[in-house]
């Protein structure tokens, strides 16, 4: 790629685009985006609905393919990974904080957090014993059988950031974490 | 045995009525997949969006039909012979058999039954994009 790939660098987008639709139905979602972002550097993205914000960190993230462009991230060219390979970089890198939480809802909070680590190829055991210290860091100690139903908006969130963070990524993912929940609520956890 | 099934309709009968509900086992079964699977996009989409495998998935999916069709092979020989030795105490001249055979046979089918039923889930799946997660559209 044209961009500068160093090893340990953060996130590197060169003249990225994206479309989605074919013919006289496309739409261009990003336009020639450059983009640097540096190791321990924490960047938001504002804007208008639809201006591809939420295409932009998909790209990022490795779940989905730029149209043209090159994007680096933690000095690895997403563009040369098979589809199994993004899976397994994502695994190990990448940790989401989604806008609706996405915590699986017939697993308890603790198997919610433990969810990456299995992932990662821990045990089960050894997964819950890791995230069940997580959980108690996060104040919810209490709340470790507990189904994402039973838990409030701000728990939820809580655990959906605990669950993000229990495998230590390098790259934190997070889409619009705080829409979902109060105002109050929402500048506590940020 | 080798006279009824030479020399009488029962095996033709039998067979049709055998294969009818082999097919209608695929399609309710494969149907009822299907829709918890478009139900559970959602989770498949997070879960391979948190670098899930597409092998682990597909086995989710199949761990899943073959316990659910465990249980249902599981009632339905029970309730099979349990029907058996009450109609034998009923009506003791009813021809009632049930070899291992025939239970080893009903295996392999419901296995067969679970394999084709969870194809288009796992299919489903497979082509999810886990970028759905991010757009709300799972």
């Amino acid at each position: 790629m044209n961009a500068t790939v160093q090893s340990g660098s953060g996130v590197i987008c060169r003249n990225l685009t994206k479309d989605y639709g074919s013919g006289d139905s496309r739409v261009r979602a990003l336009r020639g985006v450059d983009l640097d972002i540096a190791p321990g550097e924490l960047t938001l993205l504002v804007g208008p609905s639809g201006c591809g914000k939420t295409t932009l960190i998909s790209i990022l993230a490795g779940t989905l393919d730029a149209t043209s462009g090159d994007v680096a991230v933690l000095g690895v060219d997403l563009k040369r990974l098979s589809k199994h390979q993004k899976a397994a970089f994502r695994a190990k890198n990448v940790g989401f904080v989604f806008q609706q939480f996405n915590l699986l809802p017939t697993l308890t909070a603790v198997e919610n957090i433990a969810v990456p680590l299995v992932i990662n190829g821990q045990s089960k055991a050894a997964a819950v014993a890791r995230a069940t210290e997580v959980l108690k860091a996060m104040g919810l100690g209490d709340r470790t059988t507990s189904l994402p139903s039973q838990l409030s908006g701000g728990q939820q969130q809580r655990v959906a950031i605990a669950r993000a963070l229990v495998h230590q990524p390098r790259l934190l993912v997070a889409d619009e974490p705080t829409s979902a929940i109060d105002a109050r609520t929402g500048q506590g956890i940020m | 045995m080798t006279y009824y099934l030479e020399h009488t309709g029962i095996p033709i009968n039998f067979g049709t009525t055998v294969l009818l509900a082999f097919l209608v086992g695929c399609a309710i079964a494969g149907q009822t997949f299907y829709l918890f699977t478009v139900e559970n996009l959602k989770q498949f989409g997070t879960l391979k969006a948190m670098g899930m495998s597409d092998r682990r998935v597909v086995a989710m999916i199949l761990i899943q039909g073959l316990v659910v069709g465990g249980i249902g092979y599981g009632v339905g020989v029970g309730l099979a012979t349990v029907y058996g030795i009450f109609a034998l105490r009923a009506m003791p001249l009813l021809a009632f058999f049930l070899p291992w055979q025939v239970l080893a046979l009903s295996a392999a089918a419901m296995i067969v039954i679970v394999l084709l039923a969870s194809l288009l889930s796992i299919r489903r799946v497979l082509v999810l994009e886990p970028a759905v997660v991010f757009q709300g559209g799972a």
